[in-house]
């Protein structure tokens, strides 16, 4: 598990004058789910289809599963697998037909019907793949992508477009991926996607990662404050100090952020008790996945456009 | 590791299982040229015209035009639509995602259409000698064929070449109607043609369908291969692989 599945230095690459990728570096280690995230533009897909060996990069190095992906790529290729964006199966094949023409082309792919069953579409095996609908497209890709046994899959935002039932049944499906001990690279701009399937994120902006950490501790989300709201009745008893100290107050909606909220919920649920107040609205949460990924695109923008 | 020739085979198999079940393509290949062919010979095909120092009727002629037509469907227009789409709808990239070697895919995709002109020009030569008393000479035939499969490997090269300067699927039927239906008015294909202006003439000659029709032509009525007219094809096919190998793009553009 200590051998890096991926291992990126310097990586750039330039559209003619857009640099999309301006200096990348990125470690994932073999048995990781690991997510890219990223506003549309900020490098994402450029980032991957040069670790796919799709395009070139213009400088930097980049080790993939031990290979350069712009040298060795059939060798590379044989080891991998992927679930591009935009990615629609021959209409005029089966599942069936579709799963075996991929799984040809690699050295020991497996049974084709064994990867069917995986993403559960063996009821849909002799079914053209044009007559399928769009969830059931995106397992098609998914299977695709495993029939040849890759050590890595590169899943790029595998459930854009999906409807709640079927993203949960994907996010299934990627964490059995991890059970049979795949490395995945996902891009995604579903913080609740990563939140649930990644083991460590990165953020890109403007072709730079400018985060990068669990989904828990990115952007020191682990250590962030918490903030506690709750509505207090018109005309009621004024709040203890030690909470008024820090509250805002706005048409009966208290805000207050703290890191430690447990001494000051013990004096407010006092307080509260003591005068039969309901507390209505009480939360107490922490910045979400999303929030701090969005501080950190504001951070960026705010920044990085001069 | 796998064989490239098996790469090829392996790819060959599912390029044809999908053709068969693709109504677009099997009919505007194989079907359509029937089709015209039949009317012609219907309304025309009594007619005598010279031909060669000889006179022959015009049904035998429309074979020899309706192969060339045909060729030019599978292995030009035919193939640079379906590889429009494949290139839109991501398939060239799922393709190129795998271990298989771009040389083995490309030859499928080449000797696939190469296989589907050849297969609709014979449906033609069949049809006329079935129902419209056209005959042909073995050692006629077997010139045919090498015209026939020479055109084809050269259109199929033009093919890959002309899809890098189209920008998608949506653009590329009336791109290649407007660029092939006019060189096949004026390259003997539907008719006889023999009072072209003489600029009309040089510039129809010059282009790959005209030698390719002549030779077909020629072939069919006892002139054998036409070293000229097929070395005009192998220089059109040599451009159209050097532009395919520098331009030929596996994704949209973004």
């Amino acid at each position: 598990m200590s051998e890096a599945a991926i291992e990126v230095r310097g990586l750039t690459k330039a559209y003619g004058k857009v640099q999309a990728v301006a200096g990348v570096d990125l470690t994932i280690a073999a048995g990781e789910i690991f997510a890219l995230l990223g506003p549309n533009g900020a490098g994402k897909t450029t980032t991957v289809e040069i670790l796919e060996g799709y395009i070139k990069r213009d400088s930097g190095s980049v080790r993939v599963l031990g290979h350069d992906p712009a040298k060795n790529a059939i060798a590379l290729k044989r080891r991998i697998g992927i679930v591009a964006q935009e990615n629609s199966p021959d209409p005029f094949l089966t599942v069936r037909e579709m799963v075996r023409m991929i799984a040809g082309t690699y050295p020991a792919p497996r049974p084709a019907d064994e990867v069917i069953e995986l993403v559960g579409l063996t009821d849909k095996a002799r079914t053209r793949a044009g007559r399928l609908s769009g969830g059931q497209q995106r397992r098609l890709d998914v299977a695709c992508a495993l029939v040849g046994d890759p050590d890595l899959l590169f899943l790029d935002e595998p459930t854009t477009g999906f409807d709640p039932d079927a993203r949960l049944e994907a996010w299934a499906m990627v964490r059995g991926l991890r059970d049979l001990g795949k490395t995945v690279l996902l891009t995604t701009h579903y913080m609740d996607e990563a939140q649930q399937l990644a083991d460590r994120v990165a953020v890109i902006a403007s072709g730079r990662i400018i985060a990068e950490g669990t989904p828990d501790t990115l952007g020191g989300r682990g250590h962030a404050a918490s903030r506690i709201r709750f509505r207090r009745p018109t005309g009621g008893p004024p709040l203890p100090d030690t909470v008024a100290a820090r509250a805002t107050e706005q048409e009966g909606q208290v805000t207050l952020s703290i890191d430690d909220p447990v001494p000051l919920l013990n004096a407010l649920t006092g307080w509260a008790i003591a005068h039969s107040i309901a507390l209505e609205g009480l939360e107490v949460t922490r910045p979400s996945l999303e929030d701090t990924y969005l501080a950190l695109i504001g951070a960026d923008r705010a920044g990085g456009t001069a | 590791m796998i064989a490239w020739p098996g790469s090829v085979l392996h790819h060959l198999r599912f390029i044809n299982l999908s053709f068969w079940r693709n109504p677009g393509a099997a009919f505007f290949g194989v079907v359509f040229p029937l089709m015209i062919l039949t009317i012609n010979s219907l309304v025309f095909g009594g007619a005598k015209i010279p031909m060669h120092g000889h006179t022959v009727t015009a049904a035998s002629f429309y074979v020899a035009g309706m192969s060339v037509f045909a060729v030019v469907m599978t292995c030009f227009t035919n193939l640079a639509v379906t590889i429009l789409f494949d290139r839109d709808m991501g398939r060239l990239k799922r393709i190129r995602g795998t271990p298989t070697a771009v040389s083995a895919y490309v030859t499928a995709r080449l000797l696939f259409a190469m296989a589907m002109g050849l297969l609709a020009s014979m449906l033609c030569v069949a049809e006329g000698v079935a129902f419209f008393g056209v005959t042909i000479a073995l050692p006629d035939l077997g010139a045919f064929v090498v015209t026939v499969l020479a055109g084809s490997a050269c259109l199929a090269a033009l093919s890959l070449a002309v899809v890098s300067v189209i920008p998608n699927a949506q653009a590329g039927p009336a791109m290649l109607n407007a660029v092939t239906f006019p060189i096949l008015f004026v390259s003997n294909v539907f008719y006889p043609v023999d009072r072209l202006p003489a600029w009309l003439n040089a510039i129809a000659n010059a282009l790959p369908i005209r030698p390719l029709a002549t030779a077909t032509v020629g072939a069919f009525f006892g002139g054998g291969i036409s070293l000229p007219s097929l070395s005009v094809l192998g220089i059109w096919g040599v451009v159209g692989a050097v532009i395919a190998a520098a331009r030929f793009r596996w994704q949209p553009r973004r």
